[in-house]
């Protein structure tokens, strides 16, 4: 699904070269749960920018499906394949719940009403019903904001979900259901899941566990 | 969700932010448009000034206004007079000092005299009234003033008052006027046969000493002219009021381009005839009214320019709490474009109540320097929304999570 080749991502901080990712190849593939932990200042995040093309890579190349992410408008490619979840939720504040999770479909202009029953069959997949659809995120808990936001991710039907610490904000039984979330729409629904995680009860519930240190990828985890 | 939908939605649930806007927008717009109205209210007053001030011109032979020195062709005043070419520019035309004319039977001549002149004859001749108040020019009797030489030539008529006929009784001497129609005011004369109609016949109201001249108010010198076709005149001096002062350049233009060489009635050599218009103090208040017009073009650029920096800060202060939403949308897969639409939309959207009411409220010019004021607002919000809607999302996002 996406295959990362030589990836390298240096930035010049305070006029210091810095090298935040160091050649780093690996494949994610569909249907299945990946977790990216490591310390921070390992590269958890760049990377995980580098895949939602949010950076360009200094080095190296990601393919999606085979083809270079920069064949593809960067937009576009966030709309459409790679869908991004952050810790904080990032609702849009003055929507209420079905419009905040209709919102990327207005983006991809698909007939108004097909999305809306796509939208409302996700949160109800989260386990969100009818009477939170017009509830406004002020007025929803961590995890409801966390599921919300996921099932925004998802009504776009995009193909790989990242998430960068999905559950930083939530406590402990909010972010084991957000995992086993994850683990579901791994396994079900066929979806790439890449979540950065610090949790290591978290990064237990997927499928693969990748670790990062100083910028590379570790083959071996005993070596943290 | 459309961005005009999006935006209204924002709007609407954003109250304060959209009230603080509003408000912001409103008190920038008010007080550049007062500033504006202040400038408009000044140049009025200013135009207006120039437009009653009367400004006055002197045509005259460049020796002076000498009386006596009596040579400006015809064609030269006449140019002047209601029916010449300067008549649209003049609202008031006068002959000034004295005109005259030759009378060839009596090889004498006939001055007229203008009613600022009308002292003339007493500074040049002493003047024996007969019959008449001070001020006998200003009468609106036909009247006149003889050389003692010519008072053969006056008749009396039943009431006893003296007549002289300028248009027949020169031409025989013989008769003169027989009977006198009061009524017609009419002359009959069987001496000349078909002369019916004498209409410059002038009470005879005093007597001067020296040639054979006769003195009359300069009123009827055109009546004669009428008569007499062939009548050469001439005069020294003409003043004039111009009817719009707008037109004044124009007017000076023309003058200046007819008057540098006129030919001179009796000579071929070429006469030059000095205009002198009396606009000093017009140019005056034209200056100050252009540098005050310069200065509302100097200012006005300096309110569009507060109007767009007003923008600005608006949305730099309110950036802050919109960073965020921007972000999270653009993070979905929104253009960077679509999210500066979002915003400016909203903008937008506060600036056009405002700029109709205003075209409702006040007049058009002022309303459409609002329309100005509304752009200049609508540019500097702009450039702050495509500044931030170009920071790399990466920034923006890492900007998000902490």
């Amino acid at each position: 699904m996406i295959e990362l080749r030589n990836v390298s991502y240096s930035y010049i901080g305070k006029n210091v070269r810095v090298d935040a990712v160091k050649s780093i190849s690996c494949h994610f593939e569909k249907g299945k749960f990946y977790a990216l932990m490591g310390p921070s200042g390992s590269g958890k995040s760049t990377l995980m920018q580098l895949i939602n093309a949010l950076v360009q890579p200094t080095q190296g190349s990601i393919l999606y499906q085979g083809k270079p992410i920069e064949t593809f408008r960067p937009n576009e490619y966030r709309l459409k394949y790679v869908s991004l979840i952050h810790q904080n939720f990032c609702l849009l504040p003055f929507l209420n719940v079905l419009e905040n999770v209709l919102y990327p479909t207005s983006l991809l202009k698909i007939n108004k009403q097909e999305a809306r029953i796509q939208a409302i069959k996700q949160l109800e997949t989260l386990g969100l019903d009818a009477t939170y659809h017009k509830r406004m995120p002020s007025m929803l808990s961590g995890g409801e904001q966390q599921r919300v936001a996921i099932a925004r991710a998802m009504c776009t039907g995009a193909p790989v979900l990242t998430a960068d610490e999905p559950t930083g904000n939530l406590d402990s039984e909010n972010a084991r259901h957000i995992a086993s979330i994850f683990s579901h729409l791994a396994h079900e629904e066929k979806k790439t899941i890449i979540m950065v995680t610090h949790d290591p009860e978290m990064a237990k519930q997927a499928d693969i566990v990748l670790h990062l240190k100083d910028g590379k990828l570790l083959l071996n985890p005993s070596d943290m | 969700m459309n961005i005009l939908r999006y935006t209204l939605v924002h709007m609407i649930r954003s109250k304060k932010n959209t009230l603080i806007s509003l408000l912001v927008y409103l008190v920038i717009f008010l007080l550049l448009m007062s500033f504006q109205q202040m400038m408009f209210s000044r140049q009025d007053t200013l135009l207006r000034m120039l437009d009653t001030l009367q400004v006055q011109g002197v045509v005259s032979h460049p020796g002076g206004e000498k009386p006596d020195d009596l040579n400006m062709p015809e064609k030269s005043y006449q140019a002047f007079l209601p029916d010449g070419q300067y008549a649209p520019y003049l609202s008031e035309v006068r002959l000034r000092s004295a005109h005259s004319f030759t009378l060839d039977d009596i090889n004498g001549s006939l001055v007229a005299i203008t009613d600022e002149n009308a002292d003339y004859i007493t500074r040049y001749h002493p003047i024996e009234y007969t019959d008449c108040i001070e001020n006998v020019w200003m009468s609106e009797e036909c009247v006149c003033v003889l050389t003692m030489d010519l008072m053969s030539k006056i008749h009396t008529d039943e009431h006893g008052d003296a007549w002289i006929d300028i248009n027949g009784m020169f031409e025989s001497n013989e008769s003169g006027p027989e009977a006198f129609n009061a009524s017609s005011g009419t002359w009959t004369s069987a001496a000349l046969g078909i002369k019916t109609a004498v209409p410059l016949s002038l009470r005879v109201i005093g007597t001067v000493t020296g040639e054979k001249t006769i003195f009359c108010p300069f009123r009827y010198l055109q009546t004669v002219k009428a008569e007499n076709s062939n009548m050469v005149l001439r005069a020294n001096a003409l003043s004039f009021i111009v009817r719009d002062n707008d037109q004044l350049p124009l007017l000076r233009d023309m003058l200046s381009e007819s008057f540098i060489a006129v030919d001179h009635v009796n000579t071929s050599a070429s006469q030059t005839y000095a205009v002198l218009l009396q606009d000093a103090q017009f140019l005056q208040l034209t200056n100050e009214a252009n540098r005050s017009l310069q200065m509302m073009l100097f200012l006005r650029p300096i309110l569009y320019l507060a109007a767009m920096g007003a923008g600005i800060m608006l949305v730099m202060m309110q950036m802050r709490s919109r960073k965020k939403e921007l972000a999270s949308i653009r993070s979905m897969g929104a253009s960077a474009f679509h999210a500066a639409l979002c915003c400016l939309l909203e903008y937008l959207l506060i600036c056009l109540p405002v700029n109709l009411a205003a075209c409702l409220i006040v007049s058009s010019a002022l309303s459409i320097f609002g329309l100005y004021i509304g752009i200049a607002f609508i540019l500097g919000a702009a450039i702050s929304i495509l500044v931030f809607a170009h920071t790399p999302l990466a920034r923006q996002i890492r900007e998000l999570e902490e």
